[in-house]
């Protein structure tokens, strides 16, 4: 029978719906110059955030940078927030999204520095196998092109549903799924060859 | 298969290519029929074991920690605590108008407690002789605005020949309280009609 699941996305699923304040009402609140709803609203969405744009940037410096422009934006918005509307989840991360583009089309695509030690197939097992395990799926994650990435952090990691991954992609439901069915794909056969153990291969 | 309880084999594997095995992560509208094949088809449950397989690995892949620099910038982003923003955006004339409403009504009724003591004790000295009556009097009332600021008001009340005016310094920066100043004749025959209270109407 099915496992846990994603500890990750269960609990951010299981607290959209706990009966905590909205972020529609926290904006409002925020609107009114209320700090302790911005902290509320930061707690809540800074770290997605930020992890997003570490994902996408590989730059611990850069994606913070990201993180606080959007939510900079967010004080901006705040007073003329329609309730009701788009989700403050992927309005976030669809600015956040931008902002990581942007980043990337003003400095070429950097390189993969933040990832040490790439094991070869020789030291492979004499290094801890978890942190193996770790640095092989990261490798992998970043050969994904911009957008499978995007659609498998957000789904995978950040607990989006469907729709709400389209909503901050931009695009339909049905292509969210051909993204992730791509991704998925790319990432079993990437990883089949280092970790064939592990994928039952 | 939106929708429906039936899904093939071929679409379940369709299905888990995109979801995977998360069953919180499956959409909803598929997800009873997902559910109902997984239950009762051995090939589906060799998918979804694969799938979950590849599930695993995401979740291997550590999550960076948020630092606590990063909150604190944000942070000062948002609104601040009303009493900061309050004097960062209100006027001089506001806040201290603020200043005098909190803490001056104690200090005014002070200075009209020693106004009324003056008066009674001018009019006990009343049959002192007229060099002494035509000296000036001073009386003063100091009244600190705040623990946190050294700032006082000097009330000072000055009795000339035939006037009494109390007016109140400055504090500073143009600002001119909100103190209806009073500047009332006092009759020489006082004595008689007794000491006449200010009026303190000052809001």
């Amino acid at each position: 029978m099915p496992r846990d699941g994603n500890l990750f996305g269960q609990l951010r699923r299981r607290s959209e719906t706990d009966g905590r304040e909205s972020d529609d009402s926290l904006l409002s609140r925020v609107a009114r110059d209320e700090s302790a709803a911005w902290a509320v609203l930061v707690d809540r969405h800074l770290g997605p955030v930020t992890r997003y744009a570490n994902w996408i940037l590989r730059d611990n410096a850069a994606a913070e940078d990201v993180a606080q422009e959007t939510f900079f934006r967010l004080t901006k918005k705040a007073s003329e927030w329609e309730p009701g509307g788009a989700s403050l989840k992927t309005w976030l991360f669809r600015v956040a999204r931008n902002l990581c583009i942007d980043r990337k089309r003003a400095k070429t695509a950097l390189p993969i520095d933040t990832i040490e030690d790439t094991p070869d197939s020789d030291n492979a097992f004499e290094v801890d196998r978890r942190i193996d395990i770790e640095k092989a799926v990261q490798l992998s994650l970043e050969k994904l092109p911009e957008r499978q990435k995007t659609a498998i952090i957000l789904v995978h990691f950040e607990g989006f549903s469907g729709n709400e991954a389209a909503k901050a992609l931009d695009i339909s439901v049905e292509a969210v799924e051909s993204l992730l069915a791509r991704a998925r794909k790319a990432l079993r056969i990437d990883l089949s060859g280092a970790l064939p153990d592990l994928l039952g291969e | 298969m939106a929708g429906t309880n039936d899904m093939t084999v071929d679409e379940f594997r369709d299905f888990l290519n995109s979801w995977g095995a998360n069953q919180d992560l499956w959409p909803v509208e598929n997800a009873p029929a997902a559910a109902n094949l997984l239950v009762r088809s051995v090939e589906a449950q060799a998918l979804f074991k694969a799938a979950a397989a590849l599930d695993a690995l995401l979740e291997a892949v550590p999550q960076p920690e948020l630092s606590d620099s990063l909150r604190n910038r944000v942070m000062a982003l948002g609104p601040q605590d009303r009493k900061v923003s309050t004097i960062g955006t209100t006027s001089l004339t506001e806040r201290m108008t603020a200043f005098f409403g909190a803490l001056m009504r104690p200090a005014i009724a002070g200075a009209a407690v020693a106004g009324i003591a003056v008066g009674i004790g001018i009019s006990t000295l009343g049959g002192l002789s007229g060099l002494e009556r035509e000296a000036p009097q001073t009386v003063a009332v100091t009244a600190p605005i705040s623990t946190a600021s050294p700032t006082t008001v000097t009330a000072e009340a000055s009795e000339t020949e035939n006037s009494q005016t109390l007016f109140a310094d400055s504090l500073g920066g143009g600002y001119t309280p909100n103190l209806a100043v009073f500047s009332e004749t006092v009759s020489d025959d006082r004595q008689d009609s007794g000491f006449q209270q200010a009026n303190f109407a000052l809001y």
